[in-house]
């Protein structure tokens, strides 16, 4: 049979039919909730690259991007800039891990206010024990452990890739737990992007949002990687 | 001397870069969430279909021949994984009869166009595709809801053109009369 030998629909069934046609799309939040969960197993099933700031993006994502970017962005900016970020405040955590760290009182001319005040850690539960350091590796000091941060910020800012990197690795090496983890996995996450590799770095970014899910560097990211795009 | 012909035109049907998981979502999500609820996955039901069918297009898409249309392969994802998931569910005969028996009157019977706009008028079509199986009601929904042609369909379902045809042929005869006897029952007409 040939489609023209087809008999048509009642007109009342082609009318039904019609209105089927204008059936309203999902919601905007039974989209996003759907691809939430889609990503999830997508990823772990490995038929999908990670990538936290896609174009259906986490609604946490969005809020994120929207929230905070030139704050965050105003404030590393002028850490890599002026070096004053570690002395300001941004990164002090002392009490974050438990672990004993004796206060390094700052020169005085560092001592200036970042433009953009940021918030607070969070704070840690009572009795949470301090993180397992790797074997060899030494205990959190800030001094050593912030120059090779700043060294790696620093290198960032003037685009030398490689010194960048290889103080993160340093760092890794030495303070795989340290304070400063948070920071040199989002720089790590933006020497990626500045190179190019940019499905590594959203799967760094990926990463670095499940192991720090109220992370103030998350908007960095976001703007980072929402650039490179 | 030899003469070198000028290049060929590109296909205008072949797209630059076969698309990804993402980028179907991103265009067909609609597209998909109606065709498994036309096939008769219940509403709340169709988050977790969709969901599986999105998974088995990230796995089938190393053998999805970009040059063709989304979404006729993609209606074939939908009707097998609906299939899949109603084979546990109720037959369509005990779905016209429990709906029926609950269908109550309006207090007035609205012009088949007014009713179109309202729910009642979409849940008379999900209980008139209910009345028939699933490989019917999949060239139905393809063919006038979706407006896919018969090759197209014949493709997704990977069943020949003929069967394709008379189908959809039975399947309209069958729809039109439900229609009619369930929009009487239901004042609809």
């Amino acid at each position: 049979m040939k489609q023209d030998e087809t008999p048509p629909l009642s007109g009342f069934a082609a009318d039904l039919l019609r209105a089927e046609k204008r059936r309203p799309p999902p919601s905007a939040g039974q989209r996003r909730s759907l691809w939430r969960r889609a990503h999830g197993t997508l990823v772990a099933a490995g038929l999908l690259t990670p990538a936290v700031w896609s174009a259906a993006p986490t609604a946490a994502a969005v809020v994120l991007s929207k929230v905070g970017i030139i704050a965050i962005w105003s404030a590393v900016a002028a850490g890599i800039v002026t070096g004053a970020v570690t002395t300001a405040g941004w990164i002090e955590r002392p009490a974050e891990r438990g672990t004993a760290v004796t206060p390094v009182a700052a020169p005085a001319q560092d001592r200036r206010p970042l433009a953009v005040a940021l918030p607070a850690p969070a704070p840690v539960a009572a009795g949470a024990p301090p993180e397992a350091e790797r074997p060899g590796e030494r205990r959190p000091g800030r001094r050593p452990e912030q120059a090779l941060i700043d060294q790696a910020r620093a290198a960032l800012a003037r685009n030398d890739l490689d010194t960048a990197q290889r103080a993160l690795d340093e760092h890794d090496r030495h303070f795989a737990r340290g304070l400063f983890r948070q920071e040199r996995e989002a720089l790590g996450v933006l020497v990626l992007v500045r190179a190019g590799q940019i499905p590594q770095a959203r799967a760094a970014a990926v990463s670095f949002e499940r192991r720090f899910p109220d992370s103030v560097f998350l908007p960095l990211l976001a703007n980072a990687l929402g650039r490179a795009r | 001397m030899r003469r070198l012909r000028p290049p060929l035109p590109a296909d205008p049907v072949t797209p630059a870069v076969a698309p990804d998981v993402r980028s179907l979502y991103r265009e067909h999500l609609d597209y998909v969430w109606h065709s498994l609820r036309r096939l008769g996955v219940p509403e709340k039901d169709v988050p977790d279909v969709a969901h599986d069918v999105f998974l088995a297009v990230a796995r089938a898409l190393p053998r999805y021949d970009a040059r063709r249309p989304a979404r006729p392969w993609l209606f074939g994802v939908c009707f097998r994984v609906a299939s899949d998931q109603l084979r546990l569910f109720r037959n369509s005969r005990e779905v016209l009869g429990a709906l029926a028996a609950e269908a109550e009157p309006p207090d007035i019977a609205p012009s088949p166009e007014q009713s179109l706009l309202d729910g009642e008028a979409r849940r008379l079509v999900e209980d008139c595709l209910a009345t028939l199986d699933l490989p019917h009601r999949a060239v139905l929904i393809m063919h006038d809801i979706a407006d896919h042609r018969a090759h197209e369909i014949a493709e997704a379902l990977d069943i020949p053109l003929k069967t394709v045809y008379s189908r959809l042929r039975a399947a309209r005869l069958r729809f039109s009369s439900v229609a009619a006897q369930l929009a009487a029952q239901r004042g609809l007409r």
